[in-house]
C-alpha cells in the first residue's frame, strides 16, 4: 500500500510542511523530467518550482487518480509548453509546428557543467556502491527502488518477514549515504546517519 | 530512538508509514534540520540510482515554500481587510445601500439591451462553422438566461456567481446528481487563461454578434465525451 495519499491529504488540509516534504522528494525528478524536454536547466528550475505552487493552489483537484508525480508532471509540462509558446509568438513565427520545432531545438542550454559533471559522478559512484552491498540487501533494495515493490510484495518474494524487508531497505540506504559523503555537497548539511 | 526515526523516514519514502506516523515524520522533517538533510539526501540518492540526478547541489524548496508563504500572507490581509470593512460600515447603512441600488436597476431594467447578446449567425473562425448558436447567451447576473442554459441539457441551475466583471461562474446538477460547472467570460481571454482552460474540461470559442465569448464546461464526475455532448447542445447541428 502506497501511502503518499496520506501526505496529500495533509496538503489539502493546508499543512504547508507537508507540502514541502513533497516538494523535496519530488524536486530532483521534476526538474529532471522538465530539463529532458527543455535541455536549459536554469529554466527548468523556474518550471518546476511555478508547477509546485500551482499544484499547491489546485491540489483539491488532485482526486488520487493517478500519482501525484503524475500530476505534477502534467503541470510542469503544460507550463513548459506555455513558456515555449510565449517565446514562439514574441519571435512572431507562431504556427502549429513552431512550439514542436523550438522544443526540440532548445538545445542551447544554460547548464551548469560542473554540476552535471558531479551529478554524473555521482550517479557512477551510487551504482557501484549498490553493486558491492551485501547481496541481500543489494536484492531487497533493488525490488522497491527499480521495480517498483511495495515491502509486503517483497516479502512475498523473497519470502522473510515484512521486518526484515524493513530493515534491509534502511541498512542499504544508510550504507549508500556513506557515498554522499565523499562528495562536498554543501546543500546536503549534516552527513553521518 | 534515532535509529526509529531514520527507519521510519526511509518507509515515509516508500509511501509505507500510516498517515499518523506521516504526520509525525512531516513535523520532524520541518523542525529537525538533520532529519530535513536525511530526508534530502534520501531522495536524492534514489534519484542518483535511477539516473534522475541533474544537479547534487539542487533545491527549489526554500524558493517554493516562500512564495507560498508570502501569498497565504497576502490572502489572509485582504480578509483582514473585509473584516474591517464590514465592521466600519453599520449594517443599517449597508442594508440602506441594497435598497437604493435594487430601486435604481428597477427603474433602468427597460433600458438593458438585451440585442447585445442575441444568439450570433454563426461561429467564430475557432469552432465549426456549420453550427450556429441557438441559446441566448446569459447577461452578467441574468438567472433566467443561466436557467435556460442549462434546460438544453436537462441541468438545474443550483447557483452562480461573478467571477470578475465579464465572467460568470453557474454551477448545475443533472437528474442523476451529477454537477456540471459552466464558465462564460464575456470577452477574449488571454493566452494563459486558454492554456489554463486546457486542463479544465471542454472550453468552445464563440461569438455573440461581434463580441467573443469563451463558454468552459466542466465537471469532477463526468467524462469528457459526456461534456463533449454538454457543449454540442448549445448550438444547433
Amino acid at each position: 500500500m502506497d501511502n503518499e495519499l496520506a501526505l496529500i491529504e495533509l496538503v489539502k488540509k493546508g499543512d504547508k510542511k507537508a507540502y514541502n516534504a513533497l516538494v523535496l522528494k519530488y524536486q530532483d525528478r521534476l526538474v529532471y523530467s522538465v530539463y529532458k524536454f527543455l535541455k536549459d536547466f536554469e529554466l527548468s528550475q523556474d518550471i518546476a518550482q511555478e508547477a509546485f505552487i500551482k499544484a499547491f493552489k489546485n491540489i483539491e483537484k488532485f482526486r488520487g487518480d493517478s500519482k501525484f508525480y503524475t500530476w505534477i508532471y502534467r503541470i510542469a509540462i503544460n507550463t513548459a509548453k506555455n513558456v515555449i509558446s510565449t517565446k514562439a509568438r514574441a519571435s512572431e513565427v507562431y504556427d502549429n509546428d513552431t512550439t514542436d520545432q523550438l522544443l526540440s531545438e532548445s538545445a542551447t542550454t544554460s547548464e551548469n557543467p560542473e554540476n552535471i559533471l558531479q551529478a554524473e559522478q555521482l550517479r557512477s559512484a551510487i551504482n557501484k556502491a549498490l553493486q558491492n552491498l551485501p547481496e541481500d540487501i543489494r536484492v531487497t533494495l533493488s525490488l522497491r527502488e527499480f521495480d517498483g515493490l511495495s515491502y509486503e510484495e517483497i516479502a512475498n518474494v523473497l519470502e522473510c518477514p515484512i521486518g526484515t524487508v524493513r530493515s534491509r531497505i534502511h541498512k542499504g540506504r544508510e550504507m549508500l549515504d556513506q557515498t554522499f559523503s565523499k562528495y562536498n555537497m554543501s546543500n546536503f548539511g549534516a552527513r553521518k546517519i | 530512538m534515532n535509529e526509529t526515526l531514520e527507519q521510519r523516514l526511509s518507509m515515509l519514502l516508500d509511501g509505507e508509514t500510516t498517515p499518523f506516523e506521516t504526520k509525525r515524520l512531516v513535523d520532524e522533517i520541518d523542525c529537525n534540520p538533520h532529519i530535513k538533510a536525511l530526508w534530502l539526501r534520501m531522495n536524492k540518492q534514489r534519484a542518483a540510482l535511477k539516473g534522475e540526478l541533474i544537479d547534487p547541489n539542487l533545491d527549489i524548496s526554500s524558493s517554493v515554500m516562500s512564495h507560498l508563504n508570502s501569498t497565504s500572507q497576502i490572502l489572509s490581509l485582504s480578509n483582514t481587510q473585509t473584516w474591517q470593512f464590514s465592521h466600519f460600515f453599520p449594517t443599517h447603512y449597508i442594508k440602506a445601500c441594497c435598497y437604493l441600488l435594487g430601486f435604481f436597476l428597477v427603474l433602468s431594467s427597460p433600458l438593458i439591451n438585451l440585442k447585445n447578446f442575441s444568439p450570433p449567425d454563426s461561429l467564430s473562425k475557432i469552432t465549426n462553422p456549420s453550427k450556429t448558436f441557438n441559446q441566448n447567451l446569459p447577461l452578467p447576473g441574468n438567472e433566467a438566461l443561466l436557467v435556460d442554459l442549462g434546460s438544453n441539457f436537462d441541468g438545474s441551475l443550483k447557483n452562480y456567481r461573478m467571477v470578475s466583471d465579464n465572467a460568470i461562474e453557474a454551477n448545475y446538477q443533472l437528474s442523476n446528481d451529477e454537477a456540471v460547472k459552466i464558465k462564460v467570460y464575456f470577452n477574449d481571454i488571454s493566452q494563459t487563461e486558454r492554456l489554463n482552460l486546457i486542463e479544465t474540461g471542454i472550453t468552445l470559442h464563440t461569438k455573440a454578434g461581434n463580441e467573443p465569448v469563451v463558454l468552459n464546461v466542466s465537471s469532477d464526475q463526468i467524462s469528457n465525451s459526456k461534456l463533449i455532448k454538454i457543449s454540442n447542445t448549445f448550438f444547433n447541428k
